[in-house]
């Protein structure tokens, strides 16, 4: 267990206990709304099925639709450019940016741009770029990573929200209501819309049939920061691109249902070509998914849409909050998508799970979650190092379990010892602070078995 | 360019490399059966639209217009519906976007209603910039009351049709409700970045 580990920044998380509770709480609410939003569609689960079987099918034909879509992207005027990892795609969207002349730009929620660092690498060469996404713009003010993919700000209550703004907006001090929070940042926002050279998005969906891109918000701030502007620059991962138009309306009609329980977003906005007078470039981003696609189940990773339904339901995510997971991608799809590419750097994401399934139940794209992560544990023990507590552990659970004699002797050993272990002794673990063992019975399942059987019989 | 176009290489090298075994692509799900315009209304209400099915043609619209708050009390106000009291028509697409920062009512049309969701499919074709749509503190949608598709899968057919030409231009989209946001605290607030309100008028 390194010092970076999850259970090490779950356990800061939980100094703040009514953090956690209400954190848990206002979660748990957005997975209800979800399940009312999926109970009004009867045909839910087929919807699901058809859309795990496209995504399998573009999985398996990726660079087909990529140079498809490519091709009609072209044709309409798009300029497409490609990019192989992080440092690549923030080049590009530089160069861009300079050669026009931006100084500032608006940028809409891609958690792409989280993924490449994006930001500080413009920053660095002396762009400005504002996220416009509220929960987006209220993490960068605070220099820290967004939390949640859909709900960026979860972890912070509004009186931190209103101390915030008074500090950075000159705000009322003590302002905590949202409608007045939001007239605030809507304020501000709006005149950095009109001030912007260019907008930044991300990109839920690429048409392969069409060449183009859909855009989905809630805010309309995509929508505006690509509607003034003269450039807008669309950055999106090769897995984005679907075979046909009517693909979307799959997909659409299970992202909001899933991610917040509306029945579709406010904003779907499909680009065709440039603006007429302005520009538009899309960046494909492949950063390691080539490598994904390689392997199963953690193919499957691929094939999400980012609808957050499986962050929302899992009961490690809802406790222990986004930045526990320490990457760009946090809950139940963060832990196989970061551990799949690099599992030295997050071996203690796979272990963040209970193995409950419901992320598997919930997933609109039915990605078996709890299998990546299952397969990802046993490459994490693999690739510890020096580590072999696991190992050894694991080696004589298998050497036991194969004599019940043995594991008889063990459990009785077991009951023996148990009561005497200091919790002192067990907290070293830090995902073990704040539990209790269980009341350690006196006699086997089989002892007791044995006993009625005899008297039974008596 | 020669960066540009080795990146490419690489990329669909990388991804040929491992192509997984092939799966087919399943027929898309049949639209549902069609839709009254009484689910469409309650779909646009839950969406947080205002959504009224109107009599009497252009006068009947004027009406409502005469007792609809945000009308009544906007200083500027550009419509697409010509003979509206007091409303510019949106000048041509030489406009600068940005001349439309203050205006407090937009007029519109939309093509079609989603009885599913509430949402309306709008082409650019009649604003001179889609900037309109988001920039007016409050949008008001005209959309003929014949005109509601029963879901996604019927919207899509018929987007997809060789009439509509989705690709015909650069930007077309659904709006369902007025623009909000949930990001503090999960407490609801309409009124994010773009429009306050949406008032959807079946005519």
């Amino acid at each position: 267990m390194t010092a970076s580990g999850h259970p090490d920044r779950a356990a800061l998380f939980y100094e703040d206990p009514e953090r956690v509770r209400w954190h848990d709480q206002a979660i748990w609410a957005v997975r209800q709304n979800r399940d009312r939003g999926a109970a009004a569609v009867p045909e839910w689960e087929s919807l699901r099925q058809t859309a795990a079987e496209i995504k399998a099918h573009t999985l398996s034909r990726l660079p087909d639709y990529l140079e498809e879509f490519e091709d009609r992207a072209a044709r309409l005027g798009v300029v497409v450019h490609w990019a192989s990892d992080a440092n690549d795609h923030n080049t590009i969207v530089h160069g861009l940016l300079r050669d026009h002349g931006v100084t500032r730009a608006v940028k809409s929620k891609s958690m792409l741009s989280e993924e490449c660092g994006l930001n500080a690498f413009l920053e660095a060469r002396g762009i400005e770029v504002i996220d416009t996404d509220l929960g987006e713009r209220i993490v960068q003010l605070r220099n820290e990573p967004p939390s949640h993919i859909v709900m960026p700000a979860i972890h912070l209550r509004r009186e931190e929200i209103g101390e915030l703004f008074h500090r950075e907006f000159g705000s009322e001090e003590g302002l905590s209501d949202p409608d007045a929070l939001v007239e605030v940042a809507r304020d501000q926002l709006r005149r950095q819309f009109l001030e912007a050279e260019a907008g930044l998005t991300g990109v839920n969906f690429a048409i392969a049939e069409t060449g183009g891109l859909v855009v989905v918000t809630n805010e309309g701030n995509a929508d505006l920061g690509t509607a003034l502007p003269r450039l807008h620059i669309a950055s999106m991962g090769l897995e984005k691109v679907i075979p046909r138009l009517g693909d979307l309306g799959v997909f659409l009609r299970l992202l909001a249902r899933s991610a917040t329980g509306q029945a579709l977003s406010v904003y779907t906005s499909h680009f065709h070509g440039p603006a007429p007078g302005g520009e538009l470039h899309v960046v494909l981003v492949d950063n390691g998914r080539s490598g994904l696609l390689a392997r199963e189940p953690m193919r499957q990773a691929l094939s999400c849409i980012r609808c957050g339904a499986c962050l929302n339901t899992c009961p490690v995510y809802r406790r222990s909050g986004g930045h526990s997971y320490g990457t760009p991608v946090a809950g139940p799809i963060g832990a196989v998508l970061s551990p799949a590419r690099d599992i030295e750097a997050h071996a203690t994401l796979p272990k963040a799970c209970t193995l409950c399934g419901s992320c598997a139940d919930v997933c609109p794209v039915k990605i078996d979650l709890p299998r990546a992560l299952t397969v990802l544990r046993a490459d994490a023990v693999r690739a510890e190092r020096g580590g072999t507590r696991t190992r050894w552990a694991s080696w004589l659970g298998s050497q036991l379990l194969r004599r019940p004699g043995w594991t008889r002797l063990a459990a009785r050993l077991g009951r023996r010892l148990l009561h005497g272990v200091p919790s002192a002794w067990l907290e070293r673990d830090p995902r073990m602070r704040g539990r209790v063992l269980p009341e350690v019975a006196e006699k086997s399942f089989r002892e007791l078995w044995r006993e009625r059987r005899d008297e039974a019989s008596q | 360019m020669t960066k540009r176009r080795s990146s490419r290489r690489r990329v669909l090298d990388a991804l040929r490399a491992v192509r997984p075994a092939p799966t087919p692509l399943p027929e898309l799900p049949p639209a549902g059966p069609p839709a009254g315009v009484a689910a469409f209304l309650d779909a646009a209400e839950r969406a947080g639209a205002v959504a009224e099915v109107l009599a009497g043609g252009e006068a009947g619209l004027r009406a409502r217009l005469a007792a609809y708050a945000p009308w009544v009390t906007a200083r500027r106000v550009v419509s697409v519906v010509p003979g509206l009291p007091g409303a510019e028509t949106p000048g041509g697409a030489s406009d600068h976007p940005h001349t439309f920062a203050d205006v407090d009512v937009a007029v519109v049309r939309a093509e079609f209603g989603v009885a599913e969701n509430g949402a309306l499919w709008f082409g650019a074709e009649d604003v001179p910039h889609r900037a309109v749509y988001l920039l007016a503190q409050h949008l008001i949608a005209v959309v003929p009351a014949e005109e509601i598709v029963a879901d996604l899968h019927a919207a899509y057919e018929r987007i997809g049709s060789a009439e509509e030409s989705v690709a015909a231009q650069s930007w077309r989209g659904f709006i369902a409700g007025p623009s909000k946001t949930a990001d503090i605290e999960q407490a609801l607030v309409i009124g994010a970045h773009g429009p306050r309100s949406l008032l959807i008028c079946l005519v």
